[in-house]
């Protein structure tokens, strides 16, 4: 299967997945300060934990797909099924802090059509990383069999890095909320 | 080398500092310019990129 079916099949499910959510964060919207505020926290907390590296739950569900919805099936198939149930990254494990702010940081647009189309964009930029990924990391292993130790280890490097990015995000959202709060800068 | 020197207590804490200091700092300048939401999706955009990329490889 070419490389190019293989990420469209993450990025269209995605796509549709994260537009829905913007549906479903739409009542908190009408709700002032909240959405902001709460961003502010989890930004602040989690960035805090993962760069200090004591965040050790992982923030997401542990299902996983089950083998008897793959095994038997034809590849096109297969690769839908975890383009659809992995692509979006709501299910699974996540090890990421960062990916429970995104939902927050679309919902921050008041404008409805606004945060369908940034949460669509959202939706298939990570579903994209998250496919190409897939195949990286395969051609890694296909060509070295310990590579899979250096991905593992490569999680807790990632972690520190969204660690600061979530750090960046509660600086710029405390200023944020400031200003809604009438701070004048 | 680099890998090993951001690792270690003083430095984390110095990078949460500043990464806050940063944040809030461009912030305010977007703010001032009416700037703020396009950049905060920008901001969530590369942010999923970023996770996107570092979740481990599936089966």
């Amino acid at each position: 299967m070419s490389a190019i079916l293989y990420i469209a099949a993450y990025v269209f499910p995605a796509a549709i997945a994260w537009a829905l959510l913007a549906f479903v964060f739409r009542p908190l919207q009408t709700i002032p300060f909240l959405l902001p505020l709460l961003a502010l926290a989890y930004a602040l907390w989690y960035g805090l934990r993962e760069t200090l590296g004591i965040q050790r739950q992982l923030l997401g569900l542990i299902w996983q797909v089950p083998s008897g919805w793959i095994k038997g099936r034809p590849a096109m198939i297969q690769t839908l099924i975890w383009g659809t149930t992995l692509g979006p990254g709501f299910v699974t494990k996540n090890p990421y802090a960062g990916m429970w702010l995104l939902p927050l940081l679309v919902a921050l647009n008041h404008n409805l059509l606004t945060t369908i189309i940034v949460a669509m964009a959202v939706g298939s930029v990570h579903a994209g990383a998250r496919a190409i990924g897939v195949l990286r990391n395969r051609r890694c292993i296909e060509m070295d069999v310990s590579a899979h130790l250096r991905i593992m280890s490569a999680v807790s490097r990632w972690q520190y890095i969204d660690g600061l990015a979530l750090l960046l995000a509660a600086g710029a959202l405390g200023a944020y909320a400031l200003s809604l709060l009438g701070a004048h800068f | 080398m680099i890998e090993t020197g951001v690792m270690i207590r003083p430095v984390r804490v110095f990078l949460i500092g500043s990464m806050l200091a940063i944040g809030f700092g461009v912030a305010m300048l977007l703010l001032h310019q009416s700037d703020f939401m396009l950049a905060l999706i920008i901001f969530a955009i590369s942010l999923a990129a970023l996770i996107g990329a570092g979740k481990l490889s599936s089966p």
